[in-house]
């Protein structure tokens, strides 16, 4: 727990003593605009008669909940070894170096969470959006959503360990495929129908569509309305426990390789 | 014109917020001339890499003025950087995913060589250093030894006339630390017009290669001289190592009192030999003579004898009163 | 004169050798890139499905997908790029250098614009192929003319900002971090600029990508009728913009390199 807790402090501290503490806050709540500012736009101008901006917008929020903890346990991995020159001490300690991932992770959820807390309090105000919340449902969800993060983010690092090139590009590429298919945006129904099935069984999709409904209370759209809430958040607890425990298992598997290999204190100056 | 750098009453004072000004360095003067190797020496901290750096264009002075070649580092640096080169120990600079010769071709095109010049200069310079069998490989696969021959080898190909060496054997294996310091070596005698500022913190490497050291300590220069005159200034006494058979207290006083004020003995005993092992340190050398007559009168035998030479590190020491590795403070660039 | 016109261009095509051939080494890199904008431009081809507008928009967001690995490019290829080199220690191996720092920049810009072509050529190719997007040819010398302008534009506005980067540290990669994608969607990658009214439009002109992508739609895309102004305008102000960018570049580099050598920030690492 100590090595946890550490660990999430270094995150903080990484993500936050570039400047001082309130730019950092104004950071923080502007950071997540990125992620909508182009979903608002776009309804705004051609979507008002499809009724479909609440469903898009609280979709890539917490997609981007989601992918903020994926990108940076990515990064992370080249940014210990090369940049900062501190994975192998990090291997050295007495913390696992799947504590210490768990943590960062823990670190990089939560600000991103109150950055997307600060974005709807005047989001849901300005741009009218249904607000119903299920708190019990939220709270879980948001639980299970750090597991389900922190499970794919273990396995995006355990293949960081093994690669000497920063490849942010290769995760790029995975969750923005991920991103088309999980329905963050626009339901998956406009797919051909194969692309379709596919996006139902993608793990972000139940995650995306339980929050939806949560902070909504409102079944948006037809995607996965065939399951009733609960039965959502058995398939997101599910997803969470599987992806978890792969990534739990990936990162030892990685981490023995990338020693056996000698990719621990690799430096590259690329 | 015989000064290829000289440094007048230099300063430098790092601000930094919510903590005191950092004074680097406090008025530090010196100059090196053309063909000399010279070594400067400080615990960390003490200012010689920010002297480096002000001397090499990446740092402007407080105060005081720096000339590199007759050009002055703060006003005249597009004139100074053609003719240095910047060596620093432990750099991981350059590109992982580039060769060898790639890298070294890509820093001579930063100095404007024409291509076919500087492959063969890349050429000599990697026989020199044996990596030539070693060009094609990737700068991210070799051993921290072999990044810094290559490391030197970029330094030396674009022939510079001053040559800043920033802890060049750092962290390199003993093989390789020899290389580098012949190649510096002979690299400065090749030609007249060239010279290298050294910082080392190996006392021996300085004693092997500089002609004059300065040595530096919380930004002042405390003595600026030829290794063998900072030792010989050190301390004017000959000092002894003696072991013998055997050698009590009262024996040890008759002979002290025979040869007299001044000259001082030290009983001990020797480590590996377990035998009585008397340390002489003597006014004049010749006293060594009447020492070894009065052991001879106490009926004492020699078993071994060797004549202690002060090293550079002993005068550092006595100037700078800690070792290298004593010394915590760090200043905010070096 | 020539010796320095020499190191320049000798200088330039170093880096833009490493920028060309040593990424191509990581052929997963260059996959994995094209995926990416590839799955960027299916996710607005297919929103744009869902919310019924013309069939016209595939080929601006087909367009778009084209110049945004350029955009991307230039903020973390370029700007971004002499805090990276500050980071590697190489930094102050190229100050040392008597090349000047706009040399290394501009070999950067070649470089990456000639590495992020191959990328965005594949982005276009799957683009069409997939979605069949049509284009006109008609007028393909000035689409030519106005994106290489687009270019010189763009990368001159990559050089203006890596100037920060020489004396800011984390807090302007943080920043570069902040605004790529807000600065991405107001250039109009994903929609005509034109709906973005006349008080956002008029910063968004300051992004090269906006007038030249809307130069581009009107030159490739004939069914293309919102535009902001005549392509011929868009021209103009490119070319404008690109100048004056060169101008503030060129002072900037020097300005900042100074001051970075006052304040210690050459070789302040991990900052």
């Amino acid at each position: 727990m100590r090595g946890f807790l550490a660990s999430m402090y270094i995150g903080l501290q990484i993500e936050s003593n570039w400047t001082k503490k309130w730019v950092w806050l104004l950071y923080l709540a502007a950071y997540p605009i990125g992620s909508f500012l182009a979903v608002i736009i776009l309804y705004r101008v051609f979507g008002q008669k499809t009724g479909l901006l609440p469903y898009a917008l609280y979709g890539t929020i917490f997609y981007y909940s989601l992918s903020m903890v994926f990108f940076d346990m990515a990064f992370s991995v080249h940014d210990d070894r090369e940049h900062y020159q501190t994975l192998k001490y990090i291997f050295l300690s007495s913390t696992s170096y799947r504590t210490y991932l768990c943590g960062r992770a823990a670190t990089r959820y939560l600000i991103a969470l109150a950055g997307i807390i600060i974005n709807l309090c005047w989001l849901i105000p300005v741009l009218r959006l249904p607000f119903h919340p299920n708190w019990g449902y939220l709270i879980a969800g948001t639980i299970l959503g750090y597991l389900v993060a922190a499970g794919l983010g273990l396995a995006v690092a355990s293949v960081f360990l093994l690669t000497i090139k920063l490849d942010v590009d290769v995760v790029d590429a995975l969750f923005g495929g991920m991103f088309v298919l999980s329905g963050a945006l626009f339901p998956p129904t406009a797919f051909p129908a194969v692309f379709a099935k596919i996006a139902e069984f993608v793990p972000l999709s139940p995650f995306i569509e339980l929050m939806r409904r949560a902070i909504s209370g409102k079944i948006l759209t037809s995607f996965l309305s065939d399951m009733s809430t609960f039965q959502l958040l058995g398939r997101v607890a599910l997803s969470a426990a599987v992806l978890f425990a792969l990534g739990w298992v990936l990162v030892y598997f990685g981490s023995r390789q990338a020693q056996r290999k000698g990719y621990i204190d690799v430096t590259t100056a690329f | 014109m015989h000064t290829a750098i000289q440094v007048e009453n230099l300063s430098r004072v790092f601000n930094r917020r919510g903590t005191a000004p950092f004074h680097a360095l406090r008025g530090v003067s010196f100059d090196v001339s053309y063909g000399e190797i010279f070594g400067l020496l400080g615990p960390n901290g003490a200012g010689k890499t920010t002297t480096i750096k002000i001397m090499s264009t990446l740092l402007l002075p407080t105060s005081g003025r720096v000339t590199v070649a007759g050009f002055d580092v703060e006003k005249d640096y597009t004139h100074v950087r053609p003719l240095i080169s910047l060596i620093s120990g432990g750099e991981t600079s350059g590109y992982g995913i580039l060769t060898v010769e790639e890298q070294l071709w890509m820093f001579s095109q930063f100095y404007g060589m024409e291509t076919h010049v500087a492959r063969a200069r890349i050429e000599e310079y990697l026989k020199v250093v044996s990596m030539w069998d070693s060009r094609r490989q990737q700068m991210n696969r070799l051993s921290t030894g072999m990044r810094q021959k290559v490391n030197l080898v970029r330094g030396l190909v674009t022939d510079p006339k001053v040559l800043f060496l920033d802890e060049p054997t750092l962290g390199v294996d003993v093989e390789a630390s020899v290389i580098i310091r012949n190649i510096v070596r002979d690299w400065v005698r090749e030609k007249p017009e060239r010279s290298v500022i050294l910082t080392t913190h190996y006392m021996a490497e300085a004693d092997e290669l500089c002609s004059r050291v300065a040595i530096i300590n919380h930004g002042l220069i405390l003595a600026n001289a030829a290794p063998s005159q900072l030792k010989q200034d050190l301390d004017s006494r000959a000092h002894y190592e003696i072991t013998v058979d055997r050698l009590d207290g009262e024996q040890l006083d008759h002979i002290t009192a025979f040869m007299g004020e001044g000259n001082d003995l030290v009983l001990g005993s020797d480590k590996v030999a377990k035998s009585p092992m008397l340390v002489a340190h003597l006014m004049h050398e010749s006293d060594i003579a009447r020492l070894i007559t009065a052991l001879a009168e106490q009926g004492v035998t020699l078993e071994y004898m060797r004549k202690l030479e002060p090293t550079l590190e002993d005068a550092f020491l006595k100037m700078v009163g800690k070792r290298f590795e004593d010394e915590e403070e760090t200043s905010p660039v070096s | 004169m020539k010796k320095k016109l020499l190191l320049f261009l000798r200088t330039l095509n170093a880096r833009a050798y490493v920028r060309i051939f040593g990424q191509m080494r990581e052929a997963t890199w260059v996959v994995a890139s094209v995926l990416g904008g590839f799955f960027t431009m299916t996710t607005y081809i297919y929103l744009y499905r869902t919310l019924g507008t013309g069939s016209e928009f595939s080929g601006l967001v087909v367009l778009g997908g084209f110049m945004t690995p350029f955009f991307l490019n230039v903020l973390w290829g370029v700007a971004t790029q002499l805090y990276w080199e500050k980071e590697m220690g190489n930094l102050e191996l190229m100050l040392v250098s008597p090349a000047p720092l706009s040399a290394f920049l501009v070999g950067l810009s070649v470089g990456g614009a000639m590495h992020t072509m191959l990328r965005s050529l594949a982005v276009l190719f799957f683009g069409i192929a997939v979605f069949k997007v049509q284009f006109t040819l008609l007028h393909l010398p000035l689409a030519l003319l106005v994106f290489f302008v687009t270019l010189f534009s763009m990368y001159g506005l990559g050089i203006v900002f890596s100037s920060l980067f020489l004396y800011h540290g984390r807090d302007a990669w943080r920043t570069a971090d902040l605004v790529m994608e807000p600065t991405n969607v107001l250039s109009g990658s994903y929609f005509p600029a034109r709906y973005l009214g006349l008080g956002l439009l008029g910063i968004a002109a300051l992004i090269p990508t906006t007038l030249g992508l809307d130069a581009l739609r009107q030159l490739l895309v004939p069914s293309f009728t919102v535009k902001v102004l005549d392509w011929r305008w868009e021209l103009l102000i490119l070319i404008g913009l690109g100048l004056v960018f060169a101008f503030i570049a060129s002072w900037a580099l020097r300005s900042v390199e100074y001051k970075a050598r006052r304040d210690a920030r050459l070789t302040l690492r991990w900052q």
